[in-house]
Protein backbone atom coordinates (compact mmCIF):
# COMPACT_ATOMS: atom_id res chain seq x y z
CA UNK A 1 0.00 0.00 0.00
CA UNK A 2 1.34 3.42 -0.97
CA UNK A 3 0.20 6.39 1.10
CA UNK A 4 0.48 10.14 0.63
CA UNK A 5 -0.36 13.20 2.71
CA UNK A 6 -0.68 16.49 0.84
CA UNK A 7 -0.94 19.70 2.88
CA UNK A 8 -1.66 23.32 1.94
CA UNK A 9 -4.09 22.62 -0.89
CA UNK A 10 -7.87 22.88 -0.92
CA UNK A 11 -10.78 22.18 -3.23
CA UNK A 12 -12.51 25.47 -4.03
CA UNK A 13 -14.98 24.53 -6.73
CA UNK A 14 -16.67 21.83 -8.76
CA UNK A 15 -18.61 21.65 -12.01
CA UNK A 16 -19.87 19.01 -14.42
CA UNK A 17 -21.17 18.58 -17.93
CA UNK A 18 -23.11 15.66 -19.43
CA UNK A 19 -24.44 15.08 -22.93
CA UNK A 20 -28.03 16.09 -23.47
CA UNK A 21 -29.02 12.74 -24.97
CA UNK A 22 -30.47 10.24 -22.48
CA UNK A 23 -30.41 6.50 -23.16
CA UNK A 24 -32.90 4.55 -21.03
CA UNK A 25 -31.64 1.06 -20.22
CA UNK A 26 -35.12 -0.45 -20.24
CA UNK A 27 -35.49 0.52 -23.91
CA UNK A 28 -32.22 -0.98 -25.18
CA UNK A 29 -32.65 -3.41 -28.09
CA UNK A 30 -30.31 -5.91 -26.41
CA UNK A 31 -32.57 -7.62 -23.94
CA UNK A 32 -34.14 -11.03 -24.38
CA UNK A 33 -37.13 -9.87 -22.34
CA UNK A 34 -38.28 -6.97 -20.13
CA UNK A 35 -37.56 -9.25 -17.16
CA UNK A 36 -33.97 -9.66 -18.39
CA UNK A 37 -33.63 -5.86 -18.53
CA UNK A 38 -35.18 -5.29 -15.12
CA UNK A 39 -32.82 -7.77 -13.45
CA UNK A 40 -29.77 -5.91 -14.72
CA UNK A 41 -31.21 -2.49 -13.92
CA UNK A 42 -32.22 -3.51 -10.40
CA UNK A 43 -28.86 -5.10 -9.60
CA UNK A 44 -26.70 -2.35 -11.05
CA UNK A 45 -29.04 0.50 -10.10
CA UNK A 46 -28.41 2.09 -13.50
CA UNK A 47 -31.69 3.25 -15.03
CA UNK A 48 -30.33 5.56 -17.71
CA UNK A 49 -27.14 7.12 -19.00
CA UNK A 50 -26.02 10.16 -20.97
CA UNK A 51 -24.55 9.49 -24.39
CA UNK A 52 -22.59 11.87 -26.64
CA UNK A 53 -23.71 12.63 -30.19
CA UNK A 54 -21.32 11.52 -32.94
CA UNK A 55 -18.48 14.01 -33.23
CA UNK A 56 -18.53 15.10 -29.60
CA UNK A 57 -15.42 14.24 -27.61
CA UNK A 58 -14.66 14.18 -23.90
CA UNK A 59 -12.73 17.44 -24.24
CA UNK A 60 -15.86 19.13 -25.66
CA UNK A 61 -17.70 18.20 -22.47
CA UNK A 62 -14.71 19.41 -20.47
CA UNK A 63 -14.78 22.86 -22.08
CA UNK A 64 -18.48 23.20 -21.26
CA UNK A 65 -17.82 22.26 -17.65
CA UNK A 66 -14.88 24.63 -17.21
CA UNK A 67 -16.54 27.80 -18.51
CA UNK A 68 -19.23 28.29 -15.82
CA UNK A 69 -16.88 27.26 -13.04
CA UNK A 70 -14.33 29.93 -13.96
CA UNK A 71 -17.12 32.50 -13.99
CA UNK A 72 -18.50 31.37 -10.64
CA UNK A 73 -15.06 31.30 -9.03
CA UNK A 74 -14.15 34.65 -10.53
CA UNK A 75 -10.85 33.19 -11.67
CA UNK A 76 -8.97 34.92 -14.46
CA UNK A 77 -7.77 32.39 -17.03
CA UNK A 78 -4.23 33.73 -16.72
CA UNK A 79 -4.22 32.80 -13.03
CA UNK A 80 -4.42 29.06 -13.74
CA UNK A 81 -0.98 27.53 -13.81
CA UNK A 82 -1.79 23.81 -13.69
CA UNK A 83 -4.15 21.84 -15.96
CA UNK A 84 -4.46 18.11 -15.32
CA UNK A 85 -6.66 16.27 -17.80
CA UNK A 86 -7.63 12.78 -16.60
CA UNK A 87 -9.09 10.90 -19.52
CA UNK A 88 -8.64 7.58 -21.30
CA UNK A 89 -10.66 8.56 -24.38
CA UNK A 90 -8.25 11.18 -25.70
CA UNK A 91 -9.00 13.30 -28.76
CA UNK A 92 -5.92 12.21 -30.75
CA UNK A 93 -3.04 9.77 -30.39
CA UNK A 94 -0.86 12.89 -30.35
CA UNK A 95 -0.73 15.53 -29.03
CA UNK A 96 -2.03 15.23 -25.51
CA UNK A 97 -5.52 16.63 -25.11
CA UNK A 98 -4.41 18.93 -22.28
CA UNK A 99 -2.43 20.94 -24.85
CA UNK A 100 -5.52 21.34 -27.02
CA UNK A 101 -7.56 22.31 -23.98
CA UNK A 102 -5.02 24.96 -22.95
CA UNK A 103 -5.60 26.66 -26.29
CA UNK A 104 -9.39 26.16 -26.39
CA UNK A 105 -9.81 27.46 -22.86
CA UNK A 106 -7.47 30.37 -23.46
CA UNK A 107 -5.18 29.46 -20.58
CA UNK A 108 -1.73 30.93 -20.20
CA UNK A 109 1.14 29.58 -22.30
CA UNK A 110 2.97 29.38 -18.98
CA UNK A 111 0.53 26.77 -17.73
CA UNK A 112 1.81 23.29 -16.81
CA UNK A 113 -0.60 21.00 -18.67
CA UNK A 114 -0.63 17.24 -19.07
CA UNK A 115 -2.86 14.20 -19.55
CA UNK A 116 -3.27 11.32 -17.15
CA UNK A 117 -4.85 8.32 -18.91
CA UNK A 118 -6.50 6.96 -15.78
CA UNK A 119 -9.84 5.18 -15.58
CA UNK A 120 -12.35 4.65 -12.81
CA UNK A 121 -9.90 5.53 -10.02
CA UNK A 122 -8.96 8.67 -11.95
CA UNK A 123 -10.42 11.30 -9.68
CA UNK A 124 -8.49 10.07 -6.65
CA UNK A 125 -5.31 9.59 -8.69
CA UNK A 126 -5.69 12.93 -10.43
CA UNK A 127 -6.37 14.68 -7.14
CA UNK A 128 -3.20 13.17 -5.68
CA UNK A 129 -1.09 14.24 -8.65
CA UNK A 130 -2.52 17.75 -8.93
CA UNK A 131 -2.54 18.53 -5.21
CA UNK A 132 1.02 17.24 -4.80
CA UNK A 133 2.25 19.66 -7.45
CA UNK A 134 0.33 22.56 -5.91
CA UNK A 135 1.49 21.84 -2.38
CA UNK A 136 5.02 23.09 -3.15
CA UNK A 137 3.58 26.59 -3.55
CA UNK A 138 5.10 27.38 -6.93
CA UNK A 139 1.87 26.62 -8.72
CA UNK A 140 -1.18 28.27 -7.19
CA UNK A 141 -4.30 27.30 -9.12
CA UNK A 142 -5.28 24.09 -10.87
CA UNK A 143 -8.11 22.78 -12.98
CA UNK A 144 -8.33 19.04 -12.48
CA UNK A 145 -10.52 17.79 -15.31
CA UNK A 146 -11.98 14.30 -15.41
CA UNK A 147 -13.70 13.48 -18.68
CA UNK A 148 -14.75 10.32 -20.48
CA UNK A 149 -16.72 9.25 -23.51
CA UNK A 150 -17.10 5.60 -22.59
CA UNK A 151 -19.78 5.02 -25.21
CA UNK A 152 -17.32 5.70 -28.05
CA UNK A 153 -15.12 2.69 -27.40
CA UNK A 154 -17.70 0.21 -26.21
CA UNK A 155 -19.87 -1.87 -28.52
CA UNK A 156 -23.50 -0.85 -28.80
CA UNK A 157 -24.23 -4.53 -29.43
CA UNK A 158 -22.64 -5.75 -26.20
CA UNK A 159 -25.19 -6.16 -23.42
CA UNK A 160 -22.42 -6.75 -20.90
CA UNK A 161 -21.18 -3.15 -21.21
CA UNK A 162 -23.71 -0.90 -22.95
CA UNK A 163 -26.17 -0.69 -20.02
CA UNK A 164 -23.39 0.23 -17.61
CA UNK A 165 -21.37 3.11 -19.05
CA UNK A 166 -22.11 6.76 -19.77
CA UNK A 167 -20.30 9.92 -20.84
CA UNK A 168 -19.52 12.99 -18.72
CA UNK A 169 -16.92 15.53 -17.64
CA UNK A 170 -16.26 17.23 -14.33
CA UNK A 171 -13.87 19.88 -13.11
CA UNK A 172 -12.33 20.18 -9.66
CA UNK A 173 -10.76 23.56 -8.95
CA UNK A 174 -7.82 23.36 -6.55
CA UNK A 175 -5.88 26.14 -4.92
CA UNK A 176 -2.67 26.44 -2.92
CA UNK A 177 -3.41 27.74 0.57
CA UNK A 178 -0.62 27.72 3.18
CA UNK A 179 -3.26 28.29 5.89
CA UNK A 180 -5.33 25.23 4.94
CA UNK A 181 -6.00 23.15 8.09
CA UNK A 182 -6.76 19.80 6.49
CA UNK A 183 -4.38 17.87 4.25
CA UNK A 184 -5.50 15.39 1.62
CA UNK A 185 -4.73 11.86 2.80
CA UNK A 186 -4.44 9.06 0.28
CA UNK A 187 -3.77 5.36 -0.07
CA UNK A 188 -3.27 3.61 -3.41
CA UNK A 189 -2.92 0.17 -4.91
CA UNK A 190 -2.46 -1.59 -8.22
CA UNK A 191 -2.69 -5.17 -9.46
CA UNK A 192 -1.50 -5.47 -13.04
CA UNK A 193 -2.16 -9.21 -13.05
CA UNK A 194 -5.77 -8.14 -13.53
CA UNK A 195 -5.01 -5.97 -16.56
CA UNK A 196 -7.20 -8.05 -18.85
CA UNK A 197 -10.26 -7.67 -16.64
CA UNK A 198 -11.02 -4.36 -18.35
CA UNK A 199 -9.21 -4.03 -21.65
CA UNK A 200 -9.42 -2.58 -25.14
CA UNK A 201 -6.84 -4.83 -26.71
CA UNK A 202 -6.41 -3.38 -30.20
CA UNK A 203 -5.45 0.13 -31.20
CA UNK A 204 -2.26 0.56 -29.17
CA UNK A 205 1.29 -0.39 -30.12
CA UNK A 206 1.18 -3.96 -28.74
CA UNK A 207 -1.79 -4.86 -30.92
CA UNK A 208 -2.19 -2.20 -33.63
CA UNK A 209 -5.50 -1.68 -35.34
CA UNK A 210 -5.85 -4.11 -38.24
CA UNK A 211 -8.75 -4.75 -40.61
CA UNK A 212 -9.49 -7.89 -38.59
CA UNK A 213 -9.61 -5.88 -35.35
CA UNK A 214 -12.37 -3.77 -36.85
CA UNK A 215 -14.56 -6.76 -37.73
CA UNK A 216 -17.48 -7.44 -35.41
CA UNK A 217 -17.65 -10.90 -33.86
CA UNK A 218 -20.40 -12.52 -31.81
CA UNK A 219 -18.93 -13.94 -28.61
CA UNK A 220 -22.25 -14.96 -27.07
CA UNK A 221 -25.90 -14.08 -27.64
CA UNK A 222 -26.15 -10.32 -27.08
CA UNK A 223 -22.39 -9.85 -27.01
CA UNK A 224 -21.07 -8.57 -30.33
CA UNK A 225 -17.94 -6.42 -30.47
CA UNK A 226 -14.79 -5.47 -32.37
CA UNK A 227 -11.21 -5.97 -31.25
CA UNK A 228 -10.94 -2.24 -30.57
CA UNK A 229 -13.93 -2.23 -28.24
CA UNK A 230 -13.55 -2.32 -24.47
CA UNK A 231 -14.06 -5.75 -22.95
CA UNK A 232 -15.24 -5.97 -19.37
CA UNK A 233 -14.77 -9.39 -17.83
CA UNK A 234 -17.68 -9.15 -15.44
CA UNK A 235 -16.68 -11.77 -12.90
CA UNK A 236 -13.04 -10.63 -12.68
CA UNK A 237 -14.18 -7.05 -12.12
CA UNK A 238 -16.83 -8.15 -9.66
CA UNK A 239 -14.32 -10.22 -7.73
CA UNK A 240 -11.90 -7.27 -7.63
CA UNK A 241 -14.54 -4.71 -6.70
CA UNK A 242 -15.87 -6.56 -3.70
CA UNK A 243 -12.38 -7.11 -2.25
CA UNK A 244 -10.06 -4.19 -2.98
CA UNK A 245 -12.14 -1.02 -2.41
CA UNK A 246 -13.36 -1.91 1.08
CA UNK A 247 -9.85 -3.06 1.97
CA UNK A 248 -8.44 0.23 0.66
CA UNK A 249 -10.93 2.27 2.68
CA UNK A 250 -10.13 0.28 5.81
CA UNK A 251 -6.42 0.95 5.24
CA UNK A 252 -7.14 4.67 4.89
CA UNK A 253 -9.29 4.73 8.02
CA UNK A 254 -6.69 2.85 10.02
CA UNK A 255 -3.60 4.71 8.76
CA UNK A 256 -5.04 8.17 9.36
CA UNK A 257 -7.01 7.22 12.48
CA UNK A 258 -10.30 8.39 10.96
CA UNK A 259 -13.40 8.44 13.13
CA UNK A 260 -15.89 6.99 10.67
CA UNK A 261 -18.84 8.39 12.62
CA UNK A 262 -17.64 11.94 11.94
CA UNK A 263 -17.55 11.47 8.19
CA UNK A 264 -20.16 13.53 6.36
CA UNK A 265 -19.93 11.76 3.01
CA UNK A 266 -18.47 8.65 1.46
CA UNK A 267 -18.17 9.15 -2.30
CA UNK A 268 -17.75 5.81 -4.02
CA UNK A 269 -16.93 5.28 -7.67
CA UNK A 270 -20.31 4.61 -9.23
CA UNK A 271 -19.62 1.07 -10.47
CA UNK A 272 -22.90 -0.53 -9.59
CA UNK A 273 -25.26 -0.28 -6.68
CA UNK A 274 -24.88 -3.88 -5.50
CA UNK A 275 -21.11 -3.52 -5.09
CA UNK A 276 -21.28 -0.03 -3.61
CA UNK A 277 -23.95 -1.03 -1.12
CA UNK A 278 -21.86 -4.01 -0.02
CA UNK A 279 -18.93 -1.64 0.54
CA UNK A 280 -21.10 0.83 2.44
CA UNK A 281 -22.61 -1.81 4.69
CA UNK A 282 -19.25 -3.47 5.36
CA UNK A 283 -18.01 -0.10 6.69
CA UNK A 284 -21.27 0.47 8.60
CA UNK A 285 -21.84 3.89 7.06
CA UNK A 286 -25.47 5.11 7.03
CA UNK A 287 -27.16 5.14 3.62
CA UNK A 288 -27.80 8.89 3.73
CA UNK A 289 -24.04 9.54 3.78
CA UNK A 290 -23.36 7.59 0.59
CA UNK A 291 -24.94 9.37 -2.38
CA UNK A 292 -25.52 7.78 -5.78
CA UNK A 293 -25.67 9.29 -9.23
CA UNK A 294 -25.41 6.04 -11.17
CA UNK A 295 -29.17 5.76 -11.49
CA UNK A 296 -29.15 8.73 -13.87
CA UNK A 297 -25.64 8.62 -15.33
CA UNK A 298 -24.28 5.06 -15.04
CA UNK A 299 -20.59 4.39 -14.64
CA UNK A 300 -18.75 7.44 -15.97
CA UNK A 301 -15.27 6.26 -14.97
CA UNK A 302 -13.20 8.86 -13.10
CA UNK A 303 -15.93 11.46 -13.47
CA UNK A 304 -18.28 9.54 -11.21
CA UNK A 305 -17.14 10.98 -7.86
CA UNK A 306 -17.14 14.70 -8.79
CA UNK A 307 -20.36 14.23 -10.80
CA UNK A 308 -22.02 12.71 -7.74
CA UNK A 309 -20.81 15.61 -5.62
CA UNK A 310 -22.16 18.20 -8.06
CA UNK A 311 -25.51 16.56 -8.74
CA UNK A 312 -26.32 15.10 -5.32
CA UNK A 313 -24.54 17.15 -2.65
CA UNK A 314 -24.24 20.69 -3.99
CA UNK A 315 -26.29 22.14 -1.12
CA UNK A 316 -24.10 20.71 1.63
CA UNK A 317 -20.90 21.44 -0.25
CA UNK A 318 -21.73 25.10 -0.79
CA UNK A 319 -23.20 25.76 2.67
CA UNK A 320 -20.89 24.11 5.22
CA UNK A 321 -17.71 22.24 5.99
CA UNK A 322 -17.69 18.56 5.03
CA UNK A 323 -15.35 15.76 5.95
CA UNK A 324 -15.38 13.30 3.06
CA UNK A 325 -13.98 9.97 2.02
CA UNK A 326 -13.61 9.00 -1.63
CA UNK A 327 -12.76 5.67 -3.21
CA UNK A 328 -12.11 5.01 -6.88
CA UNK A 329 -11.40 1.62 -8.41
CA UNK A 330 -11.25 0.04 -11.84
CA UNK A 331 -9.19 -0.51 -14.99
CA UNK A 332 -5.60 -1.47 -14.37
CA UNK A 333 -6.56 -2.86 -12.00
CA UNK A 334 -6.01 0.15 -9.74
CA UNK A 335 -7.66 1.68 -6.72
CA UNK A 336 -7.25 4.62 -4.41
CA UNK A 337 -8.94 6.14 -1.39
CA UNK A 338 -8.75 9.65 0.00
CA UNK A 339 -9.90 11.71 2.95
CA UNK A 340 -10.58 15.28 1.96
CA UNK A 341 -12.40 18.29 3.35
CA UNK A 342 -14.48 20.93 1.66
CA UNK A 343 -15.60 24.21 3.16
CA UNK A 344 -18.28 26.26 1.39
CA UNK A 345 -16.99 25.57 -2.08
CA UNK A 346 -18.42 26.76 -5.36
CA UNK A 347 -20.62 24.18 -7.09
CA UNK A 348 -21.65 25.32 -10.54
CA UNK A 349 -24.90 23.75 -11.74
CA UNK A 350 -24.50 20.77 -14.06
CA UNK A 351 -24.38 21.72 -17.73
CA UNK A 352 -26.04 19.70 -20.52
CA UNK A 353 -24.32 19.81 -23.89
CA UNK B 1 -42.41 -23.70 2.39
CA UNK B 2 -39.28 -25.47 3.66
CA UNK B 3 -35.83 -23.92 3.44
CA UNK B 4 -34.93 -26.32 0.65
CA UNK B 5 -38.02 -25.37 -1.34
CA UNK B 6 -37.23 -21.68 -0.86
CA UNK B 7 -33.60 -22.26 -1.84
CA UNK B 8 -34.57 -24.18 -4.96
CA UNK B 9 -37.10 -21.57 -5.97
CA UNK B 10 -34.46 -18.83 -5.86
CA UNK B 11 -32.25 -20.71 -8.33
CA UNK B 12 -35.17 -21.69 -10.56
CA UNK B 13 -36.37 -18.09 -10.74
CA UNK B 14 -32.94 -16.47 -11.13
CA UNK B 15 -31.65 -18.76 -13.83
CA UNK B 16 -34.87 -20.04 -15.44
CA UNK B 17 -33.94 -23.69 -15.01
CA UNK B 18 -35.92 -26.82 -14.16
CA UNK B 19 -35.67 -28.47 -10.76
CA UNK B 20 -33.97 -31.44 -12.39
CA UNK B 21 -31.03 -29.24 -13.42
CA UNK B 22 -30.36 -27.81 -9.99
CA UNK B 23 -27.85 -30.33 -8.70
CA UNK B 24 -25.39 -29.62 -11.54
CA UNK B 25 -26.00 -25.88 -11.65
CA UNK B 26 -22.84 -23.73 -11.30
CA UNK B 27 -21.45 -20.36 -12.29
CA UNK B 28 -21.19 -20.28 -16.09
CA UNK B 29 -23.16 -23.48 -16.61
CA UNK B 30 -26.11 -21.46 -17.91
CA UNK B 31 -25.89 -18.07 -19.71
CA UNK B 32 -27.88 -16.32 -16.99
CA UNK B 33 -25.35 -17.22 -14.30
CA UNK B 34 -22.82 -14.53 -15.16
CA UNK B 35 -21.58 -11.68 -12.97
CA UNK B 36 -24.97 -9.96 -13.05
CA UNK B 37 -26.60 -13.31 -12.32
CA UNK B 38 -24.32 -13.67 -9.32
CA UNK B 39 -25.53 -10.34 -7.92
CA UNK B 40 -29.16 -11.23 -8.57
CA UNK B 41 -28.70 -14.63 -6.91
CA UNK B 42 -27.10 -13.16 -3.79
CA UNK B 43 -29.80 -10.50 -3.49
CA UNK B 44 -32.57 -13.09 -3.87
CA UNK B 45 -30.99 -15.41 -1.30
CA UNK B 46 -30.67 -12.50 1.11
CA UNK B 47 -34.34 -11.66 0.66
CA UNK B 48 -35.54 -15.25 0.89
CA UNK B 49 -33.68 -16.00 4.11
CA UNK B 50 -33.49 -12.49 5.60
CA UNK B 51 -29.69 -12.51 5.79
CA UNK B 52 -26.83 -10.27 4.66
CA UNK B 53 -24.15 -12.21 2.81
CA UNK B 54 -20.71 -10.83 3.68
CA UNK B 55 -18.33 -9.70 0.92
CA UNK B 56 -15.93 -12.62 1.45
CA UNK B 57 -18.72 -15.15 1.01
CA UNK B 58 -20.29 -13.75 -2.16
CA UNK B 59 -17.87 -15.45 -4.52
CA UNK B 60 -18.02 -18.74 -2.64
CA UNK B 61 -21.58 -19.22 -3.88
CA UNK B 62 -20.28 -20.69 -7.13
CA UNK B 63 -22.69 -23.58 -7.46
CA UNK B 64 -26.05 -24.79 -6.23
CA UNK B 65 -24.24 -27.18 -3.87
CA UNK B 66 -21.70 -24.62 -2.56
CA UNK B 67 -24.46 -22.15 -1.88
CA UNK B 68 -25.89 -24.49 0.75
CA UNK B 69 -22.52 -24.61 2.51
CA UNK B 70 -22.28 -20.80 2.56
CA UNK B 71 -25.82 -20.35 3.85
CA UNK B 72 -25.06 -22.73 6.70
CA UNK B 73 -22.67 -20.03 8.04
CA UNK B 74 -25.70 -17.78 8.36
CA UNK B 75 -27.73 -20.34 10.28
CA UNK B 76 -29.75 -21.45 7.27
CA UNK B 77 -29.97 -25.24 7.22
CA UNK B 78 -31.03 -26.77 3.93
Amino acid sequence: MASLTVPKVKIVGLSACVPRRVEENIDLPLWESPDDARKVIDSTGIERRRVVEPGTTASDLAVEAVTPLLNDLGWEKESIDLLVYVCASRDYIAPQTACILQARLGLSAGCFAFDLPMGCAGWVQGLASASSLLSHGGLKRCLLINAETNTLNRSKKDKSVRPLFGDAAAVTALEYDPECDHPFEFVFGVDGTGAEAVMAKYGGTRCPTTPEALQEKEYAPGIVRKGTDMVVNGMDVFSFAIRRPPQSLRELISLYDIDIEKIDWLFLHQANRFIDEKIRRSLKIPAEKVPYSLDDFGNVSGVSIPLTMVTRCAGALTERENQCLGCGFGVGLTWGSVRFWTNRIICSPMVEY
Amino acid sequence: MTNEEKYNQVFITCFKVDAAELSSLAYGSVPAWNSVGQMVLVEELEKAFDIEVEMEDILDIRSYAQGKVVLKKYGVKI
